[in-house]
């Protein structure tokens, strides 16, 4: 009987490789090696912002993803690389899957994951004068790219003729070996039935049950993001991992094609005063609900490394998670995320 | 996930899991990283494990266990009371002492398990695997009278514990010897490794004997690795470094479709995770039993702390 894989631990690296040279970057893709990482991921923006300050003095530069992989994928030979998740409404996908394909001959496929979306900040559309469409027709163009990303890395070419996006006998070119992984993330049932259509890998978001996540700003959509995550448990993922599994059954396929991952907000190392201490730093400072307890929110982890494991084993039987992402920056005081710590002493459990 | 109600199962963990089989050995991990990594793990509820092997002192016992915030489910003594009466008094003896602590520590179960016809580390035969008329009435009375013993002066139950290598392995054995024990006193450990090893069918047993089946030690048996010390009629001992007991939800007996038939009987239960590992590199077992804790809690089985002690 194979054993189960354990789950895959990608680290987020947005904030570090914005600034990162060669050299920095190579000593942490080491690092991150030596440690027991499994990946490394990065968002795709064209900057932040904070709320109550105009742009001009909150703006964050941001790294720009496609690059920073590429570096990655030519600096390791083991480290998978994913985007969670690139923005495709910007240009024609075509562009930004053949980066991918680029990525997939370098490192080889197995090792790349193509997590595409529909952006969400209009902040962003905004400053590149594009205006953000509504949520449906975002929706509507993102089956659209995924449909053409599916036939252009499977068939080796594609011709669609959509309302959004068209492609005339268009080859897959460069052409990897192994193709990249397909992923979408998101937690509404529209991008759930998607993943179960097309996805290899679906990113699963916190409950839509627990609040909107939109806002006229990064910041305000943010704080519905991480309330909804915070609120969300792991018996509630599960149930809305059994829709994914029904739409790919609709789809012809079978429930296990799609993988899940997940965002690992914050791991709280610690005695139970620490743990204490983060959970309230945590429902104050990142999810702004009233303090309460946290453990069975499916974004984070409490104790000691045993438990952490044990929780991810849970998570693993209760919604087929294959893969966690270790963000890097959690907005709490107390004590920073550790991305190197949490693989160094939970990796060798799972 | 099972639909089922498991809430009347209570998991727990013992020193077996963590490769103990002896009170001190070289090959094993100490009591200290014993209790440190059970309950970093989270579970709550633990064996004694081999005698000896925890703090004798009760008092001693008490902290290190509070310390941790953990319980005592039960002990395990050996016994070979097929040999007669001055086994059986050796065992009165072993077993009032285990009874005193457990007691001590708020615990109402002593496992029996039979004296092994092999060796512990080498695998030889110490003894016939066979057994004689008398010396199966020796078992029986024997057990008879150690179970009555032990629940008049201390209240504490007797669970016998069908065991590989020993005179109760099979089937028909196990049948034979909870048709000729009193129920009244006499109920057992149901072993669900042991058991798959030796041929038996554990959803037989829990459907012919519901009432006897007071205590489980959920083991699992890879069927590849059964095959094999069947075909080379290799010992218990050779085939645990084999990797006969493997972790869960692998191997026999299927874990789901047990923990249904367990919860079915609605009683409360000790269900102690146990994985033969024997000998075994000392950061092992934690990872096996941490992915252990997250397995059952996903299937609805507890108590598993989220938080640390």
């Amino acid at each position: 009987m194979p054993p189960q894989e354990a789950v895959q631990v990608y680290v987020e690296l947005t904030g570090f490789a914005t600034t990162a040279s060669r050299r920095e970057l190579a000593d942490y893709v080491t690092a991150l090696e030596d440690a027991g990482a499994a990946g490394v991921s990065v968002s795709d923006h064209l900057f932040g912002t904070s709320d109550g300050v105009p742009r001009s003095e909150s703006v964050q530069p941001v790294c720009e993803p496609m690059t920073t992989l590429a570096a990655v994928a030519a600096l390791s030979d083991r480290l998978g690389v994913q985007t969670v998740v690139a923005n495709t409404a910007w240009q024609h996908p075509a562009l930004l899957l053949r980066q991918f394909a680029q990525l997939a001959v370098l490192a080889g496929g197995e090792r790349v994951t193509a997590g595409l979306g529909a952006g969400w900040s209009t902040e962003e559309f905004d400053a590149i004068g594009m205006g953000m469409p509504p949520f449906r027709p975002r929706m509507d163009r993102l089956e659209e790219v995924l449909a053409l990303a599916g036939a252009l890395f499977v068939d080796g070419s594609v011709t669609v003729n959509g309302i959004y996006v068209s492609a005339q006998d268009l080859p897959l070119s460069p052409r990897p070996e192994t193709r990249p992984r397909i992923l979408v993330g998101g937690g509404s049932d529209r991008i759930l039935r998607m993943a179960g259509r097309y996805a290899d890998i679906l990113d699963l978001h916190g409950d839509p049950q627990h609040g909107k996540v939109a806002g006229a700003t990064m910041a305000q959509a943010r704080v519905g993001d991480a309330r909804r995550r915070a609120l969300t448990t792991v018996e509630e993922l599960a149930e809305r991992a059994r829709l994914v599994g029904a739409a790919a059954v609709e789809a012809g396929r079978m429930p296990e094609d799609v993988a899940v991952s997940t965002q690992i907000i914050y791991a709280a190392f610690g005695d139970s005063s620490r743990v204490r201490q983060a959970e309230r730093e945590l429902c104050e400072s990142w999810a702004g609900i009233p303090e309460q307890e946290l453990d069975r929110s499916a974004y984070l982890l409490f104790g000691e490394p045993a438990q952490m494991a044990a929780a991810l084993r849970e998570r693993q039987q209760a919604y087929g998670l294959s893969r966690i992402t270790i963000m890097a920056e959690s907005g709490i005081e107390l004590a920073p995320p550790d991305p190197l710590r949490f693989c160094r002493e939970v990796v060798p459990l799972l | 996930m099972t639909s089922t109600d498991l809430s009347r199962l209570r998991l727990g963990t013992a020193p077996d899991s963590w490769g103990v089989w002896f009170a001190e050995d070289a090959h094993q991990v100490g009591w200290k990283q014993y209790l440190d990594d059970v309950a970093n793990a989270g579970y709550v509820w633990t064996e004694l494990g081999p005698q000896g092997f925890l703090p004798q002192d009760p008092q001693q016992l008490r902290d290190e266990l509070d310390q941790r915030g953990l319980k005592v489910c039960g002990g395990t003594v050996f016994a070979g009371l097929h040999k007669g009466k001055d086994a059986l008094d050796k065992a009165i003896a072993d077993f009032s002492r285990e009874a005193r602590l457990l007691t001590e520590v708020g615990a109402k179960y002593l496992i029996h398990l039979p004296e092994q016809y092999t060796d512990m580390h080498t695998g030889e035969a110490t003894q016939s695997g066979d057994i004689d008329p008398e010396q199966w009435s020796n078992l029986i009375t024997g057990t008879n009278e150690l179970a009555r013993v032990i629940f008049e002066e201390f209240g504490v139950e007797l669970v016998f514990h069908p065991h590989a290598d020993t005179h109760v392995d099979t089937q028909d054995r196990i049948e034979q010897f909870l048709k000729d024990t009193d129920p009244q006193i006499v109920n057992l450990c149901l072993d669900t490794g042991h058991i798959a090893y030796c041929g038996g069918d554990n959803f037989q047993i829990i459907e012919r004997f519901p009432e006897r089946i007071t205590y489980v030690h959920f083991k699992l048996v890879d069927p590849e690795v059964r095959e094999r010390v069947r075909r080379e009629k290799l010992s218990l001992a050779e085939a645990v470094p084999l990797g006969i007991m493997v972790e869960p939800p692998y191997g026999e007996p299927k874990v789901p479709a047990l923990l249904d038939a367990l919860a079915g009987l609605d009683r409360d239960i000790f269900t102690v995770i146990e994985q033969d590992l024997y000998p075994i590199a000392s950061h092992i077992p934690l990872a096996i039993q941490a992915r252990a804790a997250g397995y059952f809690t996903a299937l609805g089985l507890g108590p598993i702390r989220h938080w640390p002690y």
